[in-house]
């Protein structure tokens, strides 16, 4: 009797009280209007790498990232190499003995350098091919984190301006060589070549095509740590960017650039716009960060909004731009 | 399907002993008792170790709700608050790893980055808590470096049926119900608990007293305490033979929490939410067999199964429908741990004794991050302690020769005494009675052997190369404690320790690219503490006061920490660079407690202070960096006034709580004059009103 009537009056509070949770209650959509917004994405993984035009607001190219791991342009009358910095590749200069053994111990002790995340033709004359030199190349790691390994890389012969010319490529041990005919492009583009299957690819479309390429990429960060990010790039000689966090859209929409100070650093939108929280666990989008970007194909006003899709998986862009 | 077999073997055990229950029983109630590494139950004053006992009176005064908000105001004592990993805690600055938590002797296993999560133990079930500080590994085994906490049940009914329940609202929208029922029949008692807590998120700016107000899906979805919904029911079923006791328990804890992310960009229509389910099982099995009113055999086993999973939803916030996010956004970590622990006593005469034990546990672990998605461990041991115990003195010299699975002798330090494969910890405890004062010498070898994930931890993708490190040697510890009691007019105890803590585990930057969990560094502390109880009139005051030095000393100053490896994984792995200047830094605390019985058995106030000095703590820059920063001092301020009417039928209380309403404390760089960052202590200034109803009691 006793015990019926403690069960009957707590049960009568708990239901009473278990019914007393909140409710989240649904918000009313927005109305988008004409916003000009542009979405891309280059895989969750971060595996692609996508050519964008600003001006056609379309994908013109993309390849994975492990389709290729340099390429060799025309410049000042020199051969630059840049690396595919979206596997964190490096290159060590060794020197002028071509056929010196090079072991594991050795390979800790070269003076490594990753591609320079301003640009090639901007920092380093490093990457500016010398003959009869031995370099070599570690070819980083692919998506799952494996190595790829190393190999040795030699420009037997090149004659100032002259756009032909071989490359030989190796393993350490020699026990793998190839020679790879290269033939440059005279206006400057890159050409792309493969250490993995000992070949030249074709991927990159010409520079007046696209505005922006997205990418994994190797930082540095805080002028010390070299830390793969991803983010957007800019590696056109024609492409330059101005970047600041104090104007508004509309007034920076309407204002004057002619005094404003671009960059042709590749990095200029960079990674930076993201930054990621221990709190929310998720990246956030700093949307007050405003990009003018001037091309060949005219000056746009852009600024990052997503870097989410729609089932939350990262690595696609949502970004607002409008051409001026 | 195991809670069924767990469920199965109780039941069997019931019946088995229902079948043998006689009726006498040698089982005696100790005013003022402790178990914590004693024989069976002695009176804390005679106790051979210093044991605090925080008893029911003190968990019905704090108005506390769980294991974290009570502990908070207790001296020496370190309460941290992860918002989504719980409460942690340290104790004399060590904690997480260091810290053994025990429910009726079982450890509780289930540790997220090191730590049990404190706000999950609801402390309504447990008649007092017992806790010592410095390690009892003799007794106990890995984790007790800094201390040990045992909660204790007790089933003192004498009732044949008996029950209450309980309702309690804080004003910062949590509510809680519980209810017990107490049944006895002849040799047997039963014990049903049941509770529910509901929360319902906190952020500063929330209204005084907070009802149940929905929301729209904008920013006012996101708090800085998530909401969170924790359901627990235990079972507890007590035998008493002719000299001997069978108690078993089971206790399930569940536990849901929402942390629901700001709407995103651009439109404000989504957002990624995440649901942390937990689930805990505890089940346990204790024997005692008593010989002349000593205990002669106390054995206890459990069953535990910890699961915690993650589920990352991105929520339309138009319709509120989720969708799951990608497989890497999902986590699932589980425990499944045996244990059994077993000692038997000898009496060579009146004075003389000897307990020969052992202390065995097999833990299975699955979860992300490791070089096998399962990993299981075995660590066996034998003890013996051996006492003497006359009228005015007490010695014990205790010996624990110990194995586990994972730990090759290769790696040994020459801290750690090994013999083969096994590692041998001593302890010596001695106690001196004169007329009314009590005098305590003690020595204590502590360890703690790696975790699971310390030895096989695996996280290599493009940007990470972070390892275990099988040769990992476990942390030991050398604790030397002296203590002076006096009990009479009035209660004082002074205590003096110091504490040597070698190899302790961190991840360590290789130099090389590569991070890898490694024995780097040694903590020591000591302190001086004093306590006071007094009882006049109708008031009862404690006191205690203490001032600790710690230092971190590092084997070898390291280069480079990586704070993207942090951000990526979300936990803290503390890659040290700091390089101290090897001095110890004190931090004095006081807590004050006054009980008044305003109308004795009627109308009780009670409040509390507690002083918490600045303390240093190592933390992560945003370079990257560990960094020696001084956290504030603060104090938190409880205050409760309790009716309890006539049989004590009801009680009602109100409570405040934090009433000088710290939240968070900020931390100030000792080296430089960059700016710090600030932890969370607690939620502000909240109130607390609760009803207790004992219904009825048929004797």
């Amino acid at each position: 009797m006793i015990i019926n009537r403690a069960s009957s009056f707590y049960l009568f509070f708990l239901l009473l009280l278990h019914s007393c949770i909140e409710k989240e209650i649904p918000i009313t959509p927005y109305e988008i209007g004409d916003i000009d917004l542009h979405t891309v994405g280059i895989g969750s993984d971060y595996s692609q790498q996508v050519y964008y035009s600003l001006s056609s607001s379309e994908v013109i190219a993309s390849n994975p990232k492990t389709e290729w791991c340099f390429s060799l342009q025309h410049h000042n009358d020199s051969i630059l190499m840049s690396l595919n910095s979206s596997r964190y590749m490096k290159i060590a200069k060794v020197g002028f003995d071509l056929t010196i053994s090079i072991t594991e111990d050795d390979l800790e002790n070269l003076n490594w350098q990753i591609e320079p995340p301003v640009g090639g033709d901007i920092q380093a004359p490093y990457y500016y091919l010398q003959t009869n030199t031995l370099y070599i190349l570690d070819l980083g790691r692919n998506s799952s984190g494996d190595y790829l390994g190393y190999v040795r890389l030699v420009m037997p012969e090149w004659t100032v301006s002259s756009l032909e010319f071989e490359l030989q490529l190796s393993s350490l041990d020699f026990e793998d060589s190839n020679v790879l005919n290269v033939s440059l492009d005279s206006e400057g583009e890159r050409s792309h070549f493969s250490a993995i299957s000992n070949s030249i690819v074709f991927i990159e479309p010409a520079s007046d095509l696209w505005d922006l390429w997205l990418t994994q990429y190797t930082e540095v960060l805080n002028e010390e740590t070299e830390y793969l990010v991803t983010g957007i790039l800019t590696p056109t000689l024609s492409t330059e960017v101005y970047k600041t966090d104090y104007s508004k859209w509309d007034s920076l929409l309407l204002a004057d650039w002619s005094s404003l100070p671009f960059s042709n650093h590749w990095n200029e939108i960079g990674y930076d716009w993201k930054y990621y929280s221990l709190e929310t666990g998720s990246y956030s989008i700093d949307s007050e960060i405003l990009y003018c970007i001037r091309s060949t194909n005219g000056e746009y006003l852009l600024r990052i909004l997503d870097f989410y899709d729609e089932f939350g998986a990262t690595g696609t862009f949502t970004f607002e731009c409008i051409k001026r | 399907m195991i809670l069924k077999r767990v469920l199965s073997v109780i039941i069997f055990l019931t019946c088995i002993a229902h079948i043998y229950c006689q009726i006498d029983s040698v089982v005696v109630e100790i005013e003022d008792a402790v178990v914590t590494g004693e024989r069976g139950v002695s009176e804390a004053s005679n106790a051979i170790r210093v044991i605090k006992v925080i008893d029911a009176d003190d968990i019905q005064n704090s108005a506390s709700q769980n294991l974290s908000e009570l502990l908070r105001s207790q001296l020496n004592f370190r309460i941290s608050n992860d918002l989504v990993l719980g409460g942690g805690l340290s104790i004399n600055g060590l904690g997480g790893n260091n810290i053994k938590i025990m429910v009726n002797g079982v450890p509780i296993v289930g540790r997220l980055n090191g730590e049990i999560d404190l706000t999950q133990i609801q402390i309504d079930q447990y008649d007092r808590i017992e806790i010592v500080e410095g390690p009892l590994a003799v007794e106990y085994g890995t984790n007790s470096l800094a201390g040990t906490i045992n909660l204790i049940t007790d089933l003192k009914h004498q009732d044949q049926i008996s029950s209450d329940c309980k309702f309690r609202y804080e004003s910062v929208g949590a509510f809680a119900q519980s209810a017990k029922i107490n049944a006895s029949k002849n040799n047997s008692k039963s014990s049903l608990s049941i509770s529910r807590n509901y929360f319902d998120g906190w952020n500063d700016g929330d209204e005084q007293w907070d009802w149940i107000n929905d929301y729209y899906a904008d920013s006012s979805r996101v708090n800085s305490w998530n909401p969170k919904v924790q359901n627990q029911v235990s079972f507890t079923e007590q035998y008493l033979f002719d000299n001997s006791m069978i108690n078993a328990r089971i206790e399930f804890n569940q536990e849901s929490i929402e942390n629901k992310g700001y709407p995103r960009l651009p439109f404000g229509e989504a957002a990624f939410d995440d649901e942390y389910n937990t689930s805990r099982l505890i089940s346990s099995l204790n024997y005692k067999e008593y010989q002349d009113a000593n205990l002669k055999w106390d054995i206890v086993s459990s069953f535990q199964k910890y699961r915690r999973t993650k589920f990352s939803y991105v929520t339309d916030l138009t319709s509120l429908e989720q969708t799951l996010q990608g497989p890497n956004e999902q986590d699932t970590t589980e425990f499944i741990n045996l244990m059994s622990r077993g000692n038997r006593y000898f009496d060579f005469n009146k004075n003389l004794s000897l307990n020969l034990g052992w202390d065995a546990f097999h833990e299975k672990f699955s979860g992300k991050r490791m070089t096998t998605p399962k990993q299981s461990q075995f660590d066996i041991a034998a003890f013996s302690v051996i006492e003497y115990d006359s009228k005015n003195t007490k010695f014990q010299v205790g010996l624990r020769q110990a194995f586990n699975s994972n730990t090759p002798e290769t790696v040994y330090s020459p801290s750690v005494i090994k013999l083969g494969r096994t590692i041998v910890l001593p302890s010596f405890n001695s106690l001196f009675k004169f007329s009314k004062h009590r005098i305590r010498l003690s020595y204590a070898k502590g360890f703690r052997s790696p975790t699971l994930k310390e030895l096989h931890f695996m996280f290599v993708d493009i940007n990470h190369d972070i390892y275990g490190n099988e040769n990992l040697t476990p942390e030991t510890s050398n604790y030397f404690q002296t203590n002076w009691s006096y009990i009479g007019e009035f209660n004082g105890t002074l205590r003096l320790f110091y504490n040597n803590v070698q190899n302790q585990i961190g991840l360590v930057d290789q130099l090389d690219g590569t991070f890898r969990y490694e024995n780097f560094d040694s903590f020591l502390s000591h302190g001086s503490e004093i306590r006071l109880s007094d009882t006049f009139k109708n008031f009862k005051i404690d006191f205690s006061g203490s001032y600790v030095g710690r230092m971190n000393n590092y084997g070898r100053s390291y280069k480079s920490g990586d704070w993207y490896v942090d951000r990526e994984l979300r936990v803290s792995m503390p890659v040290i660079i700091y390089e101290p200047d090897s001095s110890y830094t004190y931090t004095p605390e006081f807590s004050l407690s006054i009980t008044h019985d305003i109308i004795p058995e009627r109308l009780s106030y009670w409040g509390s202070i507690k002083y918490n000095g600045a303390r240093e703590r190592l933390i992560s820059n945003g370079d990257g960096d560990i960094m020696s920063l001084i956290a504030d001092p603060y104090s938190l301020l409880d205050a409760s006034i309790t009716y309890t009417s006539n049989e004590a039928k009801y009680i009602f209380q109100f409570g405040a709580r934090n009433i000088l309403n710290v939240t968070n404390v900020q931390t100030s760089q000792q080296q430089s004059a960059h700016s710090g960052s600030s932890s969370w202590i607690a939620w502000g200034r909240s109130y607390v009103i609760s009803l207790s109803i004992n219904l009825n009691k048929v004797k």
